[in-house]
């Protein structure tokens, strides 16, 4: 095991875009997080841009207020989550296009170890950015009365989850089509996909589709924050659709990897 | 002798395309193999099934007495095709992944990049290489860890002269190490010059299976020709060394007696009042064997 992550080691350290891209991840959240409350005061807060009072304000609102804090943070953080997935596809297609996966399978990679030194780059992408969120949000949250500092922070482990979904499934798209742009716009493909058929099928099944189940891990803060209606949803069926997703997606990149689909 | 690698009846089916039809290989160890054929016709695929990374539809292979895995690939430096390598990488990193992956210490590193003579450029990326170089660096990555079969597809693929005879002078001497070396190619020279075995495969199907020296033969031909034709003709039919008189366009091509040399063969003729103007002995090459061994089909 310490031999393929030393392999996957060489491979990502050295690779400039890997840094860009993680670098750009990282930073862009800051600004991010202080233009959203900007956002929300400007429609919820006390005056508006140019100082009128607005009708609809909300006294005190703001995106930093704990216990709300962890899920709008965390909110924000997951649209970041596609610069991600899109280095994760990056890392996994080059992979395809440089022929390096099919030299690593001549040169005594098993499937399993292959999948297993991705999963490893999964979990590692998926923990520094929740750390990460976890870190802002502790640091720019503020207290309120009566209120425990970690009493939304299961938003935390949402996030962790949603994104832990949509790299293996970023995963499986980058195996089974192996071409950068394409699968990109495949993902994005899908999720419109995904949104249109929620028209069509009933509520029970659509919402059980894989960006469904991402987006109500986290869904949009907004309503909740202005009271209008509590929309938290880090339910324990939604945690097990995500686990048994990743393990789907896994299996089906095993199966490619077995039926010679690195080398076609 | 102990076989290196064992093949069964192999098939495969692309759709409804076979391209390999029940072939059955044997390699022994310490043998120079040549897998000879045509563009297309299986060479790369048998070499894939072999290395796992495309699955054969039927049939069965061992590698060192047992079924293919990846433990044994490991013992197995192979160069298929085109050197594929982490482009951003140096050479030496790209190497230590392939050592990784082979379980091999990062100390074998410099000496098979001396070996192929690319030490002094171990920190350069692998992006800024020759074709040479790139192909002298796959070479130097199947050769970590000392495997004990090396499988070379096409290795003088897109060489410039320079190119070709430095990887020949490599391969022979990897040879002279007692490492077993299995290589497709579809460069008969090629074959003839360094293998000491050869397969001959068109459109999947084995055609023959033996030793260089066996298809080359020890047949002993000469060609003759002489201004009068027809009393060359009366003159090679009545001497006993002449096994075999055939006419080939202007001249007969004679098998003489095992032994005889075309010496004796002018010194009989001159007896019997033929004056040759043309005595050529004729070696078999493997270019003329492999053509009329192909055209069977």
């Amino acid at each position: 095991m310490i031999r393929i992550l030393k392999v996957e080691l060489t491979k990502v350290v050295n690779y400039p875009t890997f840094w860009v891209i993680f670098g750009i991840h990282l930073l862009l959240l800051i600004p991010a997080v202080f233009a959203f409350e900007s956002f929300v005061q400007s429609v919820a807060g006390g005056t508006g841009p140019d100082g009128v009072a607005i009708q609809t304000a909300t006294p005190g609102v703001s995106i930093f207020n704990f216990p709300g804090a962890w899920h709008n943070l965390a909110y924000l953080a997951s649209w970041f989550q596609f610069i991600l997935v899109i280095l994760f596809v990056i890392l996994v297609t080059n992979e395809y296009t440089y022929k390096t996966l099919r030299q690593n399978i001549i040169d005594g990679l098993s499937a399993v170890e292959i999948i297993a030194a991705k999963e490893v780059l999964i979990l590692f992408l998926t923990a520094v950015s929740t750390l990460m969120l976890f870190a802002l949000t502790a640091a720019l949250g503020k207290p309120a009365e009566g209120v425990g500092m970690f009493d939304g922070v299961v938003a935390v482990p949402a996030y962790f989850m949603s994104l832990f979904l949509f790299l293996h499934l970023a995963y499986f798209l980058s195996s089974w089509l192996k071409k950068t742009g394409l699968v990109i716009g495949m993902l994005i493909i899908y999720w419109i996909v995904e949104g249109i058929a929620g028209f069509w099928l009933p509520d029970s099944v659509s919402q059980l589709l894989p960006m469904n189940v991402r987006v109500n891990m986290l869904p949009n803060p907004l309503s909740e924050m202005m009271g209008l209606e509590a929309v938290a949803n880090v339910s324990l069926l939604n945690g097990g659709l995500c686990l048994a997703y990743a393990a789907l997606f896994l299996g089906g990149n095993y199966w490619l990897l077995k039926h010679g689909h690195a080398a076609k | 002798m102990t076989n290196i690698l064992n093949i069964h009846s192999l098939s495969k089916f692309y759709g409804k395309r076979q391209v390999l039809k029940d072939l059955s290989i044997q390699v022994s160890k310490g043998a120079v193999f040549g897998l000879l054929g045509p563009n297309g016709s299986g060479k790369t695929t048998t070499l894939s099934i072999l290395l796992d990374i495309v699955p054969a539809t039927s049939g069965t292979f061992d590698w060192f007495g047992a079924p293919g895995s990846n433990k044994a690939r490991r013992k197995i430096g192979s160069l298929l095709e085109s050197p594929n390598f982490y482009s951003y990488l140096s050479a030496e990193k790209n190497l230590r992944i392939a050592a990784d992956i082979k379980g091999v210490p990062y100390s074998d590193i410099p000496r098979v990049l001396e070996f192929v003579n690319l030490l002094d450029r171990k920190k350069d990326k692998f992006q800024i290489f020759s074709l040479g170089m790139k192909q002298r660096l796959a070479i130097a990555s199947a050769l970590l860890g000392t495997p004990e079969v090396l499988i070379l597809d096409e290795p003088t693929n897109g060489l410039d002269p320079q190119g070709i005879y430095e990887i020949r002078e490599l391969i022979q001497t990897i040879s002279r190490q007692g490492i077993t070396i299995i290589i497709a190619s579809h460069l008969l020279d090629e074959v003839e010059k360094i293998c000491s075995d050869v397969a001959i495969i068109k459109n999947g199907v084995m055609l023959f299976q033996g030793k260089v020296a066996e298809i080359l033969g020890d047949e002993n031909l000469v060609e003759v020709r002489a201004q009068n034709m027809d009393g060359l003709e009366q003159g090679l039919n009545a001497l006993p060394l002449a096994e075999k008189v055939t006419k080939e366009g202007d001249l007969f091509v004679v098998r003489l007696t095992a032994g005889v040399s075309a010496a004796t063969l002018n010194k009989d003729l001159f007896g019997k009042g033929v004056v040759a103007t043309h005595l050529v002995s004729r070696k078999k090459n493997l270019e003329f064997e492999f053509l009329e061994i192909t055209k069977e089909l």
